[in-house]
């Protein structure tokens, strides 16, 4: 019985014999794991950005959105939807206009311009860092009253000036400045989240003259909630326009669901092109080993004649190929790691080294081991013992 | 015919390579019986027969037909495994070639087979540290084959063929690669070994090695044409004597 420690000590020493073919064999192995962890870490980043900044708008949201202009969310709806479906915590109607002409009294840019209810700091779980935001009195009213955020701050008044009070033209009409809301950064897409102006929805729906509301975003206190809320309004509208697809009902869960399975898409596509270059550094291995029982015939010769089975020397080179490659593994693991470090700071972007993708390329390049090594050594094993050591 | 149990008994082995018209008979139904303790000598011209015989010996290699008794067990009809076994166990094997392993020290090839065996590393240690003493080459443990002459290589050979106890030393043209003066000395580690009680067995076309052997068989066309004792048997130590070697010089080396 030749057991599995001499058997690894066996092979370490006829992998230590050739240092440098070691290394260039090994380095396909390294470069194919490295590309697996780096470009899944690109995949698994952006799924955890992704995520992060859905749940960044706020928690237990659902979109109710129609399919087409003939489907109109009216503002009796509203007043319907509370009354029926006590889940519902909050209802936000949206309107928007997205690079408006705004002036003030010294810059004229292009911004985007959100219509709301006056919920938005409890939905969006942001409030105002000065001033105040606008009251449900206001939304009702259709009063002028504007909410900046900190960047279109400077960009109408300049860095550092205080806008409350002061006057500005929004769609050629004239609004007051009320508060700036608090600062968020980017958002999904690069775009700045305080590069806005928040407006009452009546109002812009007004200036825009809509007869009926784009959009509604709706707050539930809980998950279960919103579940059953979703399902609730989705009847509700399909009650109303006797059709099925009239207007499209998504709460947060299923966004991130939906957001979820595209980047996981994302990744394994990466995660596949990279695993070709893993592939090819299996092939290295076969390669190299292919050579290496060749050129090894008279050893092996040698061992089967003391008494090596065939058992003994397929082992022998397959843990060789197992070697080269579980090392070439976990050498790969840590320039891939350093790698998508590398990528993150380079180009900015979030990138993610997960547990999953260390064991899954690990256990890949076990695989690859295996595989590749098994032929060459089934072909070591199966010398012929006098033909190989006549063999120089 | 010296016999305290057949050590090696042979019957009737063919061996024949190809088929048809093409086919080679390399054995012819050759009859030999070693027994233990016996120092022989197997000769014969190239194409006599006398490597395949050598093969068949050394369980390298099936024969066609007939029956091969090694230490009392039936081994010519076993399979790949049993005969890698057999080979561990059972046969010492000195070739002409040394055929160390280059990568491993002297040590380390010593301990090869006791590896395949399965002996443990300590107990796998003092073995070898004893076969590669019993040579003489018990300080070089640690050096590498190319860094030992051929004499001193051949002799790590032995050690190795000796560590695993086996019921036969078998060399194949053991001084062939080696001058005249090492080769002597290779011979009188035989004899020695002989005297001590181990059965070997040389497979070889020299003259001067079969005249160190108690008993001469000669092969031609895959039989046993003669088989006799050696009356006049050489003895290598007093032959190195002469050559104005002091014996214990051979022995330290």
């Amino acid at each position: 019985m030749f057991t599995l420690i001499e058997s690894i000590r066996v092979a370490w020493l006829g992998i230590a014999g050739n240092k440098l073919r070691t290394f260039l064999t090994m380095l396909g192995v390294i470069i194919g794991v490295a590309a697996v962890i780096a470009l899944v870490s690109v995949g698994q980043g952006a799924q955890a950005q992704a995520t992060s900044q859905i749940q960044a708008l706020g928690s237990n949201l659902i979109t109710v959105m129609p399919r087409g202009t003939a489907y109109r969310i009216e503002e009796k709806d509203l007043d319907q939807l509370r009354q029926r479906f006590p889940q519902i915590a909050y209802i936000l109607p949206a309107v928007s206009s997205s690079q408006a002409t705004v002036k003030s009294d010294t810059d004229t840019v292009k911004v985007d311009i959100e219509g709301t209810g006056a919920d938005y700091p409890a939905v969006r779980e942001r409030g105002v860092q000065t001033g105040s935001f606008f009251s449900a009195e206001d939304v009702e009213t259709r009063r002028r009253v504007a909410v900046l955020g900190t960047t279109t701050v400077t960009n109408l008044f300049g860095a550092g000036s205080d806008p409350i009070g002061r006057s500005i033209r929004v769609l050629n009409q004239t609004f007051t400045v009320i508060g700036v809301v608090e600062k968020k950064g980017t958002g999904m897409g690069g775009q700045d989240q305080d590069d806005r102006i928040i407006v009452p929805y009546t109002t812009l729906g007004r200036i825009m003259g809509l007869n009926r509301i784009p959009s509604l975003t709706l707050k539930t206190n809980s998950s279960e909630d919103s579940a059953e809320a979703t399902q609730a309004v989705t009847d509700f509208y399909v009650a109303k326009f006797r059709n099925a697809d009239a207007v499209r009902v998504q709460s947060q869960d299923q966004l991130l669901e939906t957001v979820g399975s595209i980047t996981q898409i994302f990744t394994l596509l990466l995660g596949a092109i990279a695993s070709i270059s893993l592939a090819v550094g299996g092939i290295g291995i076969m390669n190299i080993m292919l050579v290496s029982v060749s050129e090894r015939t008279r050893e092996i010769g040698i061992r089967k004649a003391i008494g090596a089975k065939k058992r003994d020397v397929l082992l022998q080179f397959l843990i060789e190929a197992l070697i080269l490659s579980v090392t070439g593994g976990a050498v790969g693991i840590a320039v891939g790691s350093l790698g998508a470090a590398g990528l993150s700071s380079v180009m900015g972007f979030k990138t993610l080294v997960t547990l999953d993708s260390i064991m899954v390329s690990f256990s890949f390049s076990l695989g690859i081991g295996v595989i590749f090594g098994f032929y060459p050594a089934l072909r070591a094993s199966a010398l012929d013992p006098i033909v190989a050591l006549r063999r120089d | 015919m010296q016999d305290s149990g057949g050590m090696i008994s042979i019957r009737n082995m063919t061996k024949v390579y190809g088929t048809g018209d093409t086919a080679v008979h390399a054995l012819a139904g050759l009859n030999v019986d070693v027994g233990k303790g016996e120092m022989v000598a197997i000769m014969g011209p190239s194409g006599s027969g006398k490597s395949t015989l050598m093969n068949m010996i050394g369980c390298l290699d099936r024969p066609t037909g007939g029956d091969y008794f090694l230490a009392g067990k039936e081994v010519g009809r076993i399979d790949d495994n049993q005969r890698a076994e057999v080979r561990n166990q059972h046969i010492g094997f000195i070739f002409q070639g040394f055929n160390l392993l280059t990568k491993l020290t002297a040590m380390q090839n010593v301990e090869t087979p006791l590896i395949y065996r399965g002996i443990g590393s300590s107990k796998r240690r003092i073995m070898a540290l004893e076969a590669l003493t019993r040579v003489g080459l018990g300080g070089r443990g640690h050096h590498r084959p190319n860094q030992l002459s051929g004499g001193q290589q051949q002799r790590v050979a032995i050690a190795r063929a000796l560590a695993s106890q086996p019921s036969i030393l078998l060399g194949d043209e053991p001084t062939g690669a080696l001058d005249s003066k090492t080769g002597q000395e290779v011979l009188a580690l035989f004899q020695e070994l002989n005297e001590e009680g181990r059965t070997v067995v040389l497979v070889t076309h020299d003259e001067r090695v079969a005249a160190h052997c108690k008993r001469i068989v000669r092969l031609s066309d895959g039989v046993i044409v003669s088989d006799e004792i050696n009356h006049g048997r050489l003895d290598a130590r007093a032959e190195l004597v002469k050559m104005g070697v002091a014996a214990q010089e051979v022995a330290d080396d």
